[in-house]
């Protein structure tokens, strides 16, 4: 089984992101792919990690997601294959058309590093098979364009679909203003493909999969694509 | 004097002495080389004989000053590479730019040693924020150090700030570099090898910051906006590719010798390089790869142009190395070769502009400095009135003492995955690598200390930094520095510069501390204001398990509070003092006899084990510490003192320590034998409120009193 992890010029997570799968995928290869002439033929899992992608020129995300490696990643989409936008990641993602919505500048108008807590909300994933519905997760945001925007329809229809897999929340899961940190619509943290296979989040899993400082809810997610997890396809 | 000369900014003295060892006149290249490579910020004219008294020997030592970066070893087959560095001047004219471009080059010294950059920490001096300048410089220095690191992918893990009204017009900005090697990975700058060729990879060259050595080596003038296009500008994207670029290309081939190239560009790196290996070069301006067309030679020569390194190399293995360049996108074009004969040739479209002995450039005449003593602060303090509670609620809003989260939640604190204790309080932890050894890392300087004595406040900055470091567990093993000061040519400069080098020596010996480089930036003056004499201290704390790092668990409610270290007996030189306007007297030396007792103390294994959190007394003395600890955890504290009075609570010694601790027997058993005064003061609770009965009476603090003041939440 092989995990793939795509490397823009400017991606700047893409190291710690091959330490957490590692971590979390025991058994597993995991390679870190140059985007030009990438291949993820073999591939069963591909993320698109964080970092400063093109250094954010244009618009975060949008100059990877005219990478070659983009048909890649649609491939393997449809081969079945599970994909990870992590930060600068989803922000491809999200430029590439694979999922939905766009982003701005933070509202606070400066980046923001710091544990945020996520409620895991109603969906249909292997990406949250460890989870049930109202859990809290603490993971570490560091963006300066994480406010995800949506239509009201869009998130009515992603809600209804299933798909929105994060929102940020408080300490004990409840919601509200001042427990989004960058302006999210709907305090919306991390999105969903339409078959749950795609998902896309602002918080970075590969810093929390890091059990003897205490970090860990993020091992969870990146485990998504061990074997047995496949056939249950989460809550 | 020719006019030459005159523009270089040189005096007479030293142009009669260039043209006597050159035996000649020199043309007008080689008078804009010199006036970079014998400006006071290359050459360290008035630092270099006093620098020479820092004791540079240690255990860990495997490279030291005169290295890119210093080198100290963590054991387990890793090492660290450390250096500070200062970008004052164009962060004066330019905040952004000037502290993106600081935290750009001392990343690339790092990167020089073979290291792979794992963390920056940023030491700010800014005026009082009510002035509209001074939070204008803040804001755009903390922007850009935010800028650089974030994208590079290198996470700002800690630093310090501290507000006074000398650096008003001259903010500080010392950017300090952290990285991780392997030992067999170590490279230095000496070029070898006749007939090997230097390789400038990179950014392609442009105008931007022509002079700027030059312009760091003068008292800042009021219309300091005309020396804006002295500043480079840095591009962070373009940094992280050349990180890359340059450690795969070390990684794969033998790369004889390398350095970034700083002050004086490409002249000041290949002049350094040669002088260092004791060789000579041609250098092929022409073959310099440019972004803007109509260069001049002696302007390819001297662009502090960003995000360049200059790599000594066989022929034979450029195509290789511009292989992997290309893959990354950067430029790399083979710009010289190395000759036997060591002088320095400069050619443009092989005609020679110059031929000169690499000597005559890399050993500026050193200056004497004038005679002279700092002026002696009065001494004499009045009594202090009976503390009361609002007295910690008012030292908690005050801009030195406040929550510095506002900062450095803007800085990317985990990127890399060795963050293991993130910025907040004392030092910060880093590992190497999974599994591998850690340091912990601290900057420290206290302007209040210095502005009474340069020589105890630079004794006290190496004793705040190392207690900071002993804090996580951590045996300090080396230091490096950034002596910030104003202009030498003036007797209470002078007397500065003297003062701060002999402070930092008599700690560093005191502590068996070897001192593995930094920087001197002289001629911090701005509109006949000077600075506050800053030196700035790194500290490397050993950690060689860092995961295991002193406050990496959570520590309970129902824990033993402890103090360990003889309490504070004088308010001199400290924040209560200040505040209560009682007059300034200088503190005491630090008494490093008891800070090597607490290292053997936190090295012994029963008490470790039991420690949960250690934090230093330091500005704002014992309350604050307590107060400290209380926001950090979310804990209350329920504590009894033994004294009321004022030394007690907010005097601020030299080596004193609140712990937590699970098992107060065994680490107090632990102090006993360590030779460290221990006293139980109370325990941690769940309500998070801090609660004090001393013999005055009780004071009782909600825990939401205490953040609303430490946020300045009015």
């Amino acid at each position: 089984m092989r995990a793939d992890i795509l490397v823009f010029p400017g991606s700047n997570c893409d190291l710690d992101t091959e330490i957490a799968l590692r971590e979390a995928l025991p058994g597993w290869q995991v390679e870190r792919q140059w985007h030009d002439g990438a291949h993820l033929g073999e591939s069963q899992f591909c993320v698109l990690p964080g970092g400063f992608a093109y250094g954010d020129y244009l618009r975060a995300g949008a100059l990877a997601a005219r990478s070659g490696a983009i048909a890649e990643v649609r491939r393997l989409i449809e081969r079945g294959g599970l994909v990870l936008g992590i930060c600068n990641g989803f922000q491809v993602l999200v430029e590439a058309g694979i999922l939905p919505g766009a982003f701005q500048a933070n509202t606070v108008q400066h980046f923001v590093c710091r544990d945020a807590h996520l409620r895991v909300e109603r969906a249909r994933s292997p990406f949250l098979a460890d989870f049930a519905e109202g859990d809290v997760l603490t993971l570490p945001i560091a963006h300066q364009e994480g406010n995800y925007r949506l239509t009201a329809d869009e998130y009515r229809r992603l809600k209804d679909e299933g798909r929105i897999a994060f929102t940020y929340c408080g300490p004990h899961g409840e919601s509200g203003d001042e427990h989004n940190p960058n302006g999210s619509y709907a305090g919306v943290a991390g999105v969903l493909g339409a078959e749950g296979r795609v998902l896309g989040m602002m918080p970075h899993p590969e810093r929390a999969a890091w059990p003897a400082v205490g970090r860990k809810d993020g091992l969870g997610i990146l485990a998504a694509a061990l074997a047995p997890r496949l056939e249950g396809g989460g809550h | 004097m020719p006019e030459a000369a005159t523009v270089a900014g040189l005096t007479r003295d030293e142009a009669k002495e260039a043209r006597r060892r050159a035996g000649r006149d020199l043309g007008a290249l080689e008078w804009a080389i010199l006036a970079v490579q014998w400006s006071e910020h290359c050459a360290y004219k008035h630092s270099k004989e006093l620098l020479r008294s820092l004791p540079k020997d240690g255990a860990h030592v495997m490279a030291g000053p005169g290295a890119s970066a210093g080198v100290l070893d963590l054991g387990d087959g890793w090492a660290c590479a450390a250096k500070i560095e200062s970008h004052n001047h164009p962060s004066a004219v330019e905040p952004l730019q000037g502290a993106a471009t600081g935290l750009g080059g001392i990343m690339r010294d790092v990167l020089a040693m073979g290291a792979r950059p794992a963390a920056f920490l940023d030491a700010l001096r800014f005026g009082p924020l009510d002035d509209p300048k001074s939070a204008f410089l803040a804001r755009g220095v903390v922007a850009g150090v935010g800028h650089y690191g974030n994208c590079v992918g290198v996470p700002t893990v800690g630093g310090d700030v501290y507000y006074h009204p000398s650096y008003q017009r001259n903010p500080l900005v010392n950017a300090m570099c952290v990285g991780f090697l392997r030992h067999g990975e170590m490279r230095s700058a000496a070029a070898a090898g006749d007939g090997n060729a230097f390789l400038l990879l990179g950014a392609a060259t442009g105008r931007d910051g022509i002079g700027g050595a030059a312009f760091a080596s003068v008292e800042l003038q009021a219309d300091a906006a005309q020396d804006r296009p002295r500043v480079q500008v840095g591009d962070p994207f373009y940094g992280k590719l050349l990180i890359e670029a340059t450690l795969e290309i070390l990684r794969e081939l033998p790369v004889v010798a390398i350095q970034d190239l700083g002050a004086g560009g490409l002249a000041g790196a290949a002049i350094e390089m040669c002088h260092q290996g004791g060789v000579g070069a041609e250098i092929e301006l022409a073959a310099v790869p440019l972004r803007a067309q109509d260069l001049t030679p002696p302007e390819i020569l001297l662009s502090e142009s960003q995000e360049r390194m200059l790599l000594c190399l066989s022929p034979q293995d450029i195509p290789a190395a511009q292989a992997v360049a290309k893959r990354y996108g950067v430029e790399a074009a083979q710009v010289g070769r190395i000759t036997a004969k060591p002088t320095m040739r400069f050619l443009y479209e092989s005609e020679c502009l110059s031929e000169l002995k690499t000597s005559i450039y890399a050993e500026a005449p050193l200056r004497s400095l004038p005679q002279g003593a700092a002026p002696k602060v009065a001494g004499a303090m009045s009594a202090a009135s009976p503390v009361a509670r609002e007295d910690l609620l008012r030292m908690l809003t005050l801009p030195d003492l406040c929550d510095r989260s506002p900062i450095y939640a803007t800085y990317d604190q985990d990127v890399g995955l060795r963050t293991v204790v993130r910025p907040g309080l004392d030092a910060a932890v880093l590992r190497a690598a999974p599994g591998a050894p850690g340091v912990a890392v601290t900057t420290d300087q206290n302007p209040r200390l210095c502005a009474i004595s340069a020589r105890l406040g630079a004794e006290h900055a190496v004793a705040e930094a190392a207690r900071n470091v002993i804090a996580r567990g951590a045996v300090p093993i080396g230091l490096t520095n950034c002596l910030n000061l104003p202009s030498p040519e003036h007797p209470a400069g002078a007397a500065a510069l003297r003062d701060v080098i002999e402070g930092i020596r008599q700690a560093a010996l005191a502590l068996s501390l070897p001192v593995t480089g930094g920087n001197v930036s002289l001629y911090n003056e701005a509109e006949a204001v000077a600075i506050v004499p800053t030196p700035v201290i790194g500290m490397i704390g050993l950690l060689p398990d860092p995961e295991r790092a002193i406050g990496v668990a959570p520590s309970p409610p129902g824990a033993a509070v402890l103090l360990l270290g003889d309490p504070g007996t004088s308010l001199a030189g400290s924040v209560y003092a200040e505040m209560k306007g009682l007059g300034e007297a200088e503190p005491a030396a630090p008494d490093y006899g008891a800070l090597r007792r607490m290292t053997a103390l936190i090295g012994d294994g029963s008490a470790r084990e039991e420690i949960l959190l250690l934090h230093d007394l330091a500005d704002g003395g014992l309350l604050v510490a307590l107060a400290e600890v209380a926001l950090h955890t979310g804990l209350g504290l329920d504590l009894r003192l033994e004294s009321s009075e004022a030394a007690f609570l907010f005097g601020e010694p030299s080596a004193q320590f609140v712990a937590l601790a699970s098992r107060a027997d065994a680490v107090a058993a632990a102090a006993t034998r360590a030779g460290v005064s221990c006293r139980e003061l109370g325990r941690t609770t769940a309500d998070g409120n801090l609660r004090i009965a001393a013999p005055a009476g009780v004071m009782e603090f909600a825990q939401s009193e205490l953040r609303k003041a430490w946020r300045r939440e009015a």
